[in-house]
């Protein structure tokens, strides 16, 4: 793989606390002399699963640019702090914008190309980036949003069922909260408890994207075969109500699960991102 | 002119088997190594493998949809003869992230 790579635990507290998060920087071999990329993974998944083990980060580095990754709390080689405010979206977000700024991202200035920050986003993670363009519009220049929601299917999880599935094995009535759940344990580097906080957390703070509502470009994608694909109108809907200008790709005969690697998806990312 | 057979990696996980999403190259292609081959889709992730070798492409196995055991062959190439019997050792680029000084201390035993 081409590039630097740095890993390091993200260090810097946010409003008294140590978020813990496992933040990666990826230099290109040949700068484009663009701003840096924000990549955010899914949940249940990983920075190296959803963008580096998926071609993703290669292929944003062979385009020279600037790639930061980091793993949500209690997902891949991030801590998984015990308190509860930890997994907030709105805290999440505040980590994000930190983490960004101490990547070297800086507010946009006309005429400036390597002057604020491209997010891209999958499933929760492109839940946490629409909000995060329509909070930090001085400093995010463009998204990409792929496997979107207009409602989040982690708010309906049935964390009681989950919690006594848990504990004794008693079989959980609703198929998504049994589908997320059984994703959820099929990795190894999954903080179970972690992430049924992080459940809990977007439970009390549950999407909802017409409250606000980003401005700046965005790509809305996904797979054909993923039932997300109907919310790409309704997002970009609300978007260009707001004044954005969206483009919206489905990819034929993908899914949820493997649009992921597309290579139709990383080439229409990189060249919506490439101005 | 050589050929050289690679089979499905162990995709770790105790994963045994993948589905074969999308090949990236074809046969007659030359690819650089790390150049990425095939989108798989295993029971958890769709992962995309990257050329563990260059070469000009052979054959491929396996179309879209189609399941392939880890072991099994994934990808012919050819390579000229001289380079055949380097397989294995793959070089490196990163540059070492920690020097090690080997000071002797013939004293001590």
């Amino acid at each position: 793989m081409s590039g630097r790579h740095t890993g390091e635990l993200h260090s810097h507290t946010v409003e008294g606390t140590d978020p813990q998060l496992h933040v990666g920087v990826h230099e290109p071999q040949a700068d484009a002399g663009l701003r840096p990329v924000l990549l955010l993974h899914g949940f249940s998944s990983s920075a190296k699963l959803n963008w580096e083990d998926s071609g993703w980060v290669k292929s944003l580095l062979d385009a020279g640019r600037r790639v930061v990754t980091v793993d949500l709390p209690g997902h891949g080689r991030s801590g998984a702090p015990e308190d509860m405010d930890s997994y907030a979206p709105s805290r999440i977000r505040a980590d994000l914008l930190q983490i960004a700024v101490d990547a070297g991202a800086r507010p946009l200035r006309d005429g400036d190309p390597s002057s604020g920050l491209d997010v891209i986003g999958y499933s929760l993670g492109s839940r946490l980036a629409w909000e995060f363009g329509a909070t930090q519009h001085e400093l995010v220049h463009r998204l990409v949003l792929g496997g979107p929601n207009v409602a989040d299917p982690l708010a309906e999880f049935d964390l009681v069922a989950a919690q006594r599935y848990l504990a004794d094995g008693t079989p959980i009535a609703d198929a998504s909260t049994a589908w997320l759940l059984r994703m959820a344990q099929g990795l190894p580097s999954n903080n179970i408890f972690a992430l049924l906080s992080l459940v809990e957390a977007i439970k009390s703070e549950p999407f909802d994207p017409a409250e606000a509502v980003p401005h700046m470009p965005m790509l809305l994608v996904a797979g054909e075969n993923d039932e997300r694909a109907a919310s790409l109108p309704e997002l970009a809907g609300l978007g260009a109500k707001a004044g954005a200008l969206v483009e919206q790709l489905v990819l034929p005969g993908r899914n949820h699960t493997n649009a992921v690697t597309s290579r139709a998806f990383k080439q229409a990312a990189v060249s919506f991102l490439g101005v | 002119m050589a050929e050289i057979s690679f089979p499905l990696p162990d995709l770790g996980e105790g994963l045994i088997e993948a589905t074969v999403l999308e090949w990236l190259v074809s046969p007659g292609e030359q690819v650089e190594r790390n150049q990425p081959l095939v989108e798989v889709e295993t029971t958890k992730s769709a992962v995309e493998l990257p050329s563990p070798q260059a070469g000009r492409v052979v054959r491929i196995h396996g179309r879209p949809g189609d399941k392939i055991n880890v072991g099994e062959p994934l990808i012919v190439f050819e390579v000229p003869d001289n380079t055949a019997g380097i397989v294995g050792t793959v070089p490196h680029e990163d540059a070492p992230k920690r020097r090690v000084r080997l000071s002797a201390v013939l004293d001590e035993d």
